[in-house]
């Protein structure tokens, strides 16, 4: 297998493991979420936010691909 | 805000309340304590007093509630404040009196309304009763024919699948057992059943066999089933024809009746619904004047206002009671006075930004309310991401439309939308994005800064340093906010935090810029001070805080990320133009696509945009509160 191929191979596993652990969380902490604003619908506000954390593990996986692409380049 | 204590003579208290109420600044404080002597409260609840009075007041707003629920009238949106106002007028401006006269007029429309009513249930059961008989008989109508000629009466029965079995067996049985001769007694039957499970035997006997007969089914606990109303004497076949008749005219009389309910609503609906908010708001007045502390003379009500409202409270009392009525006002102090009150007070333009507090518990009083800063970088982030000039102009159409709605929440999301489109088309603008790389193909268009499809990092490098700024501002007003409700611990990990963050973009410029090793003793001394602050404000845990602020700046990424994502599948719908040509499937497929970003670049770049502002920044400042600001004040909405 050719440099490159090995390059695009980590590019795409760095986006797509953090994507699964995201996905992941995020249901995970939906499901609780929404059963929790169900009963306090004044928590939906940090319900957003708890939702929203584990975000940024894709985007720091894309950054890194972004790195290995244009180390490719 | 300012902590405020009403004094006034007791027989102007009505009328003090009552100018509180209209000018809809005064927040009370909900202690319910009586000074000196006097009943308070806790008073018996003779006539006329204020506890029988509310009670009495609660009532009748409960039965305007329900007559107008009875009338199905929902004209609210028709509403008028001078409609109300109308209706205030005509009536007596005295509570009680004014309570007496809608009493007496609920009980003029109640009768008229009991009358439509009932004669609407009737109609309703009258209806459902022939229908049902009109079906048993349609059933029984071939085998009632047959037996027209025959002796002996026809009866139905009603009676169960398992009753109808025995009977017959029964029946069947003892008819075999009588010899057979010229005048052999005879029995003949036919079975059905409904759709609701109910199972019916219409029977044709001879005169012999009918007490048998009755007897066998009332043993199975089967009934003889009855023609509705007067056609109980009639004979079945006589019935069937006039009950077909009577069962044509039921849905008019429903109509007639439906159609008279309509009329008492448009007649009343309207002036029952000002009634309803006539009663709520002097409820509202009468609580407030019950919650008042009071003894024989005079009564004091305890609050806040604000300081902009102030002084206009303090001149509208004394130029309308006088020296009946004393304003007392003083700051709030924090050793005696517990939560005080936060009220938002945010230019027009920015209010419907408001909004994104709502999500969250009211910032505290002495916290920073960050609505000017969240109008500036919301639309902005939001904006970048979505980064084309006809999503840009699809955006305004849907903040236009729902700007004009009546609901509050529908139209601050409107107004917000507008911001975003301005951004959303500025942001085009750099990228010479128009629906994509349509207004290349067919406008030449060219990007002002960079076609962020193509050219991904300088985006990025953008995103994390508007992403810089961004947290530095939230880290800067913790510091401030700290300093100045004397938080050493918040101030002092947020300015390390800040040194932390300088020191490292101090390290990189240099770095980039190829400067002597000299230079480099600045982000070393920014370090030094940054770790003193971070470990005397926050300890390890401070530390830890600061490598989080970083996390937070690489987060704006994101930006970039969603903008790329969005300018990359508006140009695929157009490779879909190019693939099928311009045909009918070639446009619906680019249509479909653009479609489909459209609504994830507004979903998406509001939900980020959102998350940017409430973890990475709000997250470094923002203090919530326990206490909102709700003024004793009309609820109405109307125009």
């Amino acid at each position: 297998m050719g440099d490159k191929a090995v390059m695009a191979l980590a590019a795409a596993l760095a986006v797509a493991v953090p994507a699964l652990a995201t996905a992941y969380a995020q249901a995970r902490i939906g499901s609780a979420g929404a059963a929790t604003v169900a009963e306090k619908p004044e928590t939906a506000g940090t319900i957003i936010i708890l939702e929203a954390i584990p975000e940024t593990m894709v985007i720091l996986g894309f950054v890194v691909a972004i790195m290995i692409i244009m180390g490719m380049a | 805000m300012a902590r405020v204590s009403i004094w006034g003579i007791r027989s102007k208290k009505s009328a003090i309340v009552g100018r509180l109420y209209e000018l809809g600044v005064f927040h009370p404080i909900e202690k319910r304590e009586e000074i000196g002597r006097g009943e308070g409260t806790g008073g018996p609840m003779l006539p006329g007093s204020p506890v029988s009075l509310l009670e009495r007041l609660r009532a009748q707003r409960g039965r305007v509630l329900g007559m107008i629920e009875a009338l199905s009238w929902d004209g609210w949106k028709q509403m008028t404040d001078a409609f109300v106002e109308n209706v205030r007028y005509n009536l007596s401006g005295d509570l009680e009196p004014m309570m007496d006269e809608i009493e007496r007029s609920l009980e003029r429309i109640q009768s008229r309304l009991n009358r439509i009513r009932e004669n609407g249930k009737n109609a309703r059961g009258d209806f459902l009763e022939l229908r049902r008989a009109n079906l048993i008989l349609n059933h029984a109508h071939a085998f009632l024919e047959q037996e027209r000629s025959a002796r002996g009466e026809r009866v139905i029965w009603r009676l169960s699948r398992q009753g109808q079995h025995a009977v017959l067996t029964k029946i069947n049985g003892d008819l075999d057992l009588l010899p057979s001769g010229h005048e052999k007694p005879w029995f003949r039957y036919h079975a059905f059943e409904l759709e609701d499970g109910s199972s019916f035997l219409v029977t044709s006997a001879s005169p012999e066999v009918e007490p048998g007969l009755e007897a066998a089914i009332r043993d199975m606990q089967g009934t003889r089933w009855k023609l509705p109303f007067h056609f109980e004497k009639a004979s079945l076949p006589a019935a069937s024809s006039q009950i077909r008749r009577l069962l044509h005219d039921q849905p008019a009389r429903i109509r007639e009746s439906r159609a008279e309910l309509q009329v008492l609503s448009s007649q009343w609906g309207a002036n029952l619904g000002a009634v309803y908010v006539l009663l709520n708001e002097r409820l509202e007045q009468l609580l407030m004047e019950v919650s008042a502390g009071e003894n024989e003379d005079f009564f004091i009500l305890e609050g806040w206002i604000p300081e902009r409202g102030l002084e206009r409270t303090r001149t509208v009392l004394e130029e309308d009671f006088g020296e009946a009525v004393l304003l007392r006002s003083r700051p709030p102090r924090a050793d005696v006075d517990g939560p005080v009150p936060t009220a938002l007070r945010n230019r027009s333009l920015l209010r419907p930004f408001e909004l994104f507090l709502k999500l969250l518990r009211i910032p505290d009083y002495h916290a920073y309310d960050p609505t000017p800063l969240i109008g500036l970088f919301f639309p902005f982030f939001a904006g970048c991401m979505v980064g084309d000039i006809g999503y840009g102009i699809l955006v305004l159409w849907l903040g236009w439309h729902l700007k004009q709605k009546r609901s509050e929440v529908l139209h601050d999301v409107g107004v917000i939308l507008i911001f975003v489109a301005f951004w959303s088309a500025a942001w085009g603008v750099m990228f010479g994005e128009f629906f994509g790389d349509v207004g290349h193909r067919l406008l030449h268009m060219e990007p002002l800064w960079v076609d962020r499809a193509h050219a991904v990092l300088p985006v990025m490098v953008f995103s994390v340093i508007t992403g810089g700024v961004h947290v530095l501002l939230g880290l800067l007003i913790g510091m401030i906010q700290g300093i100045r409700n004397r938080h050493r611990h918040l101030w002092m990990e947020r300015a390390g935090s800040l040194l932390f963050i300088l020191s490292l973009v101090s390290a990189l410029a240099l770095l980039r810029a190829q400067l002597p090793s000299a230079f480099f003793s600045v982000p070393v001394v920014l370090l030094i001070f940054a770790l003193i602050f971070l470990i005397w404000g926050g300890g390890v845990g401070g530390i830890i805080e600061s490598l989080g602020a970083v996390g937070n700046i690489i987060s704006y990424v994101r930006i970039a990320a969603i903008g790329l994502s969005s300018a990359i599948l508006a140009m695929v719908a157009s490779t879909f133009v190019d693939i099928f040509g311009v045909s009918i499937l070639g446009l619906f497929m680019a249509f479909a696509i653009h479609l489909l970003n459209f609504v994830l670049a507004i979903g998406g770049s509001g939900l980020h945009s959102a998350r940017l502002h409430y973890v990475e920044f709000m997250g470094k400042f923002y203090e919530n509160g326990t206490l909102a600001y709700k003024p004793f004040a009309k609820k109405r909405r109307f125009e």
